[in-house]
């Protein structure tokens, strides 16, 4: 008998998250280190290197969209905390730049999942069950309904995970679970599943 | 985004009549033209009584991309640089597609027809009236200062207006970060550069950029005032300004993110 092997999919931005910005020299004195990195970093690369170490493909949604706001979300998260007292809307560039160099790269890494368009259906699920989130927008984005969409119609013997930090995802986590077979990993907590 | 050595060269041999330069100085003067079409390469210049000069050009060896070819002209020998084939492959694959994010089909058109009509002239014609364009002589010492204080007016009235700015695209971020980058920039060359130039002396080995940076602000002015007010913003174009400012020089260039003591030029 065969393994079974279980399927991990990132949402785009967990997956730009996994970028190490290189400070430039005249930014470091604000830092007192050279790589700046998203505080979940470690947690994401941790379970990479697990896929890697266990022969695991990754995968991503495809096709991407909103990557600039991505971006730009990311960026605003990596520069949380930080006082930049000269050219802050430089330093923020760099990043972006950095951002969108990286997002060219990693890609070719990941296997994808194409999204799937006919969303009719989820949305009366979510529509019916609608649950109060800390969010402005208690209801998923057409965007994120179609990656459920698409995830769903993926076919994969194990189970399917999906890796994000989108509260439209973890805030439904049971019901994407029981209506669509895909458990919901919380980013900060993706580090702790077992490969 | 910059251009590397090779790179730049290539683009230059690329856009040249038949793919070739006729010698290191013409190719040094197309280079050094590059800046005046904002186009960040990784060639430091520095000044000297004919021009800009880069010394990274004196020892350049034939490699993959192009070839080096020794003729005879007026009983010395010269050497002329020819685009190879992988050089021609390097332009398709890498160049263009990098110069596609800061100029649009049009300006590149432009840029070449420039280039190839530039390469077919002499080097004295090529250098044609740079230094008074770019205010290097003594006689414009006056001109100078003028232009200095002019754009640190006009540019100190555009910072004021830049936290008033959204940030809801990247292109109103990299937006506010050119101006921001643009005031400190010209505020350095008018405080720290440009304080005490002598009235009579020739500035020797200035670094290039000092003018080159001085000249292309004044240019960039014009462009920064609209875009401010702009509601759809004009992405390809800032971003050839970004990168051109930003990522041309490194750490040998004082004002650069890349000199780890750039704070205290600006505090």
């Amino acid at each position: 008998m065969g393994i079974v092997k279980n399927t991990y999919a990132f949402d785009d931005s967990s997956i730009l998250k996994l970028c190490t910005v290189n400070i430039p020299n005249s930014f470091q004195i604000f830092f007192q280190k050279r790589i700046l990195t998203e505080r979940n970093y470690n947690k994401l690369k941790s379970l990479i290197d697990k896929l890697i170490k266990y022969d695991y493909p990754k995968f991503r949604f495809v096709p991407s969209e909103n990557l600039e706001d991505n971006i730009m979300k990311v960026a605003n998260q990596i520069l949380e905390g930080y006082n930049i007292q000269m050219l802050g809307n430089v330093f923020k560039v760099e990043i972006i730049d950095q951002l969108i160099e990286f997002n060219g790269q990693i890609r070719k890494e990941f296997s994808e999942i194409v999204k799937d368009e006919e969303i009719y259906g989820i949305k009366q699920t979510f529509e019916s069950n609608l649950k109060e989130l800390s969010k402005e927008d208690n209801m998923p984005q057409d965007d994120d309904l179609k990656i459920i969409a698409g995830y769903y119609k993926y076919g994969c013997d194990g189970n399917k995970y999906l890796i994000t930090e989108d509260e439209h995802f973890w805030g439904y986590s049971e019901l994407i679970l029981k209506n669509f077979n895909i458990y919901v990993v919380k980013e900060w907590e993706c580090h702790t599943l077992n490969v | 985004m910059i251009l590397s050595k090779d790179e730049a060269i290539c683009l230059i041999l690329g856009m040249s009549k038949n793919g070739e330069v006729s010698s290191p100085t013409k190719l040094n003067k197309l280079l050094a033209r590059l800046n005046l079409y904002f186009i960040p390469i990784d060639f430091s210049f520095s000044l000297n009584k004919f021009g800009s000069f880069s010394v990274d050009l004196s020892s350049l060896q034939a490699n993959d991309y192009y070839g080096v070819s020794p003729y005879s002209y007026m009983g010395r020998s010269v050497n002329k640089f020819i685009l190879k084939p992988k050089g021609q492959e390097l332009f398709t694959e890498t160049i263009k597609p990098k110069i596609d994010k800061i100029l649009t089909d049009e300006e590149f058109n432009s840029l070449k027809e420039t280039i190839q009509y530039l390469s077919s002239l002499s080097v004295t014609e090529i250098s044609d009236n740079e230094h008074k364009k770019l205010l290097v002589d003594i006689d414009d010492r006056f001109k100078l200062k003028q232009k200095i204080n002019e754009n640190f007016v006009e540019l100190s009235d555009l910072y004021q207006q830049i936290s008033k700015l959204p940030e809801n695209k990247i292109a109103e971020i990299r937006l506010k970060a050119l101006v921001e980058y643009c005031y400190y920039l010209i505020k350095y060359l008018k405080e720290k550069r440009f304080k005490h130039l002598s009235e009579e002396e020739y500035d020797f080995d200035a670094h290039m950029f000092d003018y080159y940076f001085l000249y292309n602000i004044s240019q960039v002015i014009p462009f920064l005032n609209k875009q401010i007010s702009e509601k759809e913003k004009d992405a390809i174009a800032i971003n050839k300004f970004y990168q051109y400012f930003v990522n041309s020089v490194k750490e040998e260039y004082p004002f650069s993110i890349d000199n780890q003591n750039l704070k205290e030029l600006i505090v």
